[in-house]
């Protein structure tokens, strides 16, 4: 298999050998990115560092495993996630994702953004309820698709792809009840 | 197909990664991640065991080796048989010279505090006394004209007793003044 030239594999390959120097420069490189993922998933800044803190420990400890199949910050999102995950499953036994919800793509209108900012946007999302906000952000923002974000909840293809446009019409909704942007 | 939408929150995608960690996180991860020294109890135990049984099996090794020779020294003392068991007078006079001494020098012991310097030059009689006693009992072992070094020996004693007495007899307890009054002797 050929594997995956990563631009930072000097500084992975130093971190396999336990050099600290090389370890603080990886997190310095992807603790930004990988906090803001675990603050979407969270919704909350207290959960969300003790996630990061969690998930570089886990992927230093296991970093042999990483054989450069993909990039590192693929690995690392990954590892990130499924913390975030577990922790929810744990804070709320009955995290659900309504399933076989019909596509409501004839009644969804579309949305003129223009004059919204992403600071309304990322307010909007607080507002989700959880199954909501982790089908949207896996979608949008870490760019999984649909398949790999069933995996990743443990839900069906098309459970995620409702789930998803459900997120989407009801984020429209809050934003334009909040008087951002208009419905077209 | 992608609205509007999402069109606008791919293309910035960048903004939504707005919040900075605690700076102070780095710190706890690497205290958990520091590399631990893991102690492996299995591979302790088992090195442990290993040195035991080395020291076990040389000691039995040895203890075979020194018992053919501790045969040979007890065929030999059957055949000429030496040493203190069988010279009864040399054990009683030694008990009998060996109490003598310790009870002169209980006596002269109150005595010599007054008296560093006799004390000292007793004791070193005292230790040119030990060397010769010591040499004489290897004499002893060699077996080799017995009847003599029992009676140098039993002369060892003598000279240890009359040194004592000489300083009992010469040295008054009353004196201030210590001065030695140990005589030469030929040793």
């Amino acid at each position: 298999m050929p594997s995956f030239q990563d631009i930072h594999k000097d500084i992975i390959e130093l971190s396999k050998a336990r050099n600290s120097q090389a370890q603080f420069q990886l997190y310095q490189l992807y603790a930004k990115a990988m906090y803001n993922i675990c603050y979407r998933m969270m919704n909350n800044r207290e959960e969300a560092e003790d996630m990061l803190q969690e998930a570089f420990t886990e992927a230093f400890m296991k970093i042999d495993s990483f054989r450069f199949e993909s990039s590192f910050g693929a690995w690392l999102k990954r590892i990130t996630i499924n913390k975030c995950i577990n922790a929810l499953k744990k804070r709320k036994a009955d995290l659900v994702y309504t399933e076989n919800i019909p596509e409501h793509a004839s009644e969804e209108k579309d949305f003129d953004a223009s004059g919204v900012s992403t600071e309304q946007v990322v307010k909007a999302m607080e507002e989700l309820p959880e199954g909501y906000r982790l089908v949207f952000s896996l979608f949008l923002l870490e760019g999984y698709d649909h398949s790999e974000i069933g995996q990743i909840l443990g839900i069906s293809e098309s459970t995620s792809k409702s789930q998803y446009s459900r997120a989407r019409q009801k984020m429209q909704n809050i934003l334009i009840q909040k008087g951002y942007g208009k419905q077209i | 197909m992608e609205n509007r939408f999402e069109e606008f929150v791919r293309n910035k995608r960048e903004e939504f990664d707005f919040r900075e960690p605690d700076p102070a996180l780095w710190k706890k991860i690497e205290t958990s991640i520091k590399p631990r020294r893991i102690i492996n109890w299995r591979i302790i135990v088992s090195r442990a065991a290993a040195v035991l049984i080395i020291f076990a099996a040389s000691y039995v090794v040895h203890e075979l080796i020194n018992s053919d020779s501790i045969n040979l020294a007890l065929k030999k003392q059957r055949q000429k048989p030496s040493k203190e068991l069988l010279i009864p007078e040399l054990q009683e006079a030694e008990m009998y010279y060996s109490g003598l001494i310790s009870q002169k020098l209980q006596e002269i012991e109150p005595i010599l505090l007054n008296c560093p310097g006799v004390e000292e030059e007793l004791k070193f009689e005292m230790s040119e006394l030990d060397s010769l006693y010591t040499d004489l009992k290897n004499d002893l072992k060699d077996n080799i004209a017995n009847q003599e070094v029992i009676e140098a020996i039993i002369e060892n004693y003598r000279l240890r007793i009359d040194i004592l007495e000489e300083l009992l007899s010469e040295l008054d307890p009353e004196d201030e003044i210590c001065i030695s009054k140990i005589n030469d002797y030929e040793l």
